[in-house]
């Protein structure tokens, strides 16, 4: 078993141009931390540019409310990325790890709140109840 | 058909991510281990060259790199998915194949010291040498080169398969040609 999972710690067998093109990027904040939230950051931008361009084509579905909630917590989520991404450039770009208690919370209350109102707009579209009518 | 495909290949991403964080963080708390070694590498580097312009640069091509990547396998695993499906099925993919060479190790280990505890035995020899390994990497700062090589190898990966695949393909409309 060692010896397969020595197999995937093969830096130093690289070529010479691989090794100096990696570490040519500094201090790994490519991988844990920025780009998932950079890239996390697009993916809020697509989806919540997607719920604009869905109701501005179809005015209809302005009346649905499950829309308009989709997209406001899509914004809070988004937000809460862009602040987690700032605190991870203010690390990478400085010389010290940045870390505010105050930004921090903020972080996890937008996020928090944003997966609050997605849930409950995909949960009541997936659970409503239609009410029978008085006709019967 | 190809939708279940693309939403297979995402969820097992996703599990894949649940299982590196769930057991991965609790069990050697790695997030600790990076706050007490990135400050240390953040001291001995300095800065970034340009500041933020040059991080946003970085930024800027790993997108563009996953973008690459992920298109070139998403051409491969669903072909026939609109273009918006093919670019967010990249982003997912970029992040998931970046540490993949090191997540494999990481979780093993990890999966085999919870095995062994809930047995009541001592973990193998093979989690400390490998554990140390992953510690030498991540103070050796070479993260970052796994990743690099990680993207590249899948990317060339991709592209032979893509490669083949058309070539078949071809091949067999041509036949289908002749036999009409």
């Amino acid at each position: 078993m060692e010896n397969i999972l020595n197999i995937f710690f093969f830096a130093d067998r690289l070529p010479q141009w691989i090794q100096s093109w990696g570490l040519k990027y500094g201090v790994d904040m490519a991988c844990m931390c920025s780009v998932p939230n950079f890239f996390t950051l697009i993916l809020h931008f697509l989806i919540g540019s997607f719920i604009v361009w869905l109701i501005s084509t179809n005015k209809e579905l302005i009346k649905d409310k499950f829309f308009g909630l989709l997209l406001v917590g899509i914004v809070f989520s988004g937000l809460s990325k862009f602040f987690d991404w700032y605190m991870n450039m203010r690390s990478a770009t400085g010389t010290d790890v940045y870390f505010n208690y105050s930004l921090d919370v903020l972080v996890e209350g937008l996020q928090f709140i944003g997966i609050g109102i997605l849930f409950y707009a995909i949960l009541t579209k997936l659970f409503y109840v239609h009410h029978a009518s008085s006709n019967h | 058909m190809q939708r279940n495909i693309f939403l297979k290949v995402v969820l097992g991403i996703g599990i894949w991510f649940v299982l590196v964080m769930l057991f991965g963080v609790w069990e050697y708390n790695i997030l600790k281990a990076e706050m007490g070694i990135v400050p240390n590498l953040v001291a001995a580097l300095g800065p970034h060259k340009s500041g933020a312009v040059s991080y946003m640069v970085q930024m800027l091509h790993w997108t563009a790199v996953s973008l690459i990547l992920g298109l070139v396998w998403s051409k491969i695993l669903f072909p026939k998915r609109p273009l918006m499906e093919r670019i967010m099925f990249s982003l997912v993919f970029g992040v998931f194949v970046m540490p993949i060479s090191f997540l494999i190790p990481y979780i093993t280990i990890t999966i085999t010291t919870v095995f062994s505890t809930i047995i009541g035995i001592a973990p193998p020899e093979f989690v400390g040498k490998t554990l140390n390994n992953l510690v030498m990497m991540l103070v050796g700062n070479k993260e970052q080169v796994y990743e690099v090589a990680n993207v590249f190898g899948a990317f060339v990966l991709g592209a032979i398969i893509l490669a083949i695949k058309s070539i078949f393909k071809r091949n067999s409309s041509a036949i289908a040609g002749v036999r009409q």
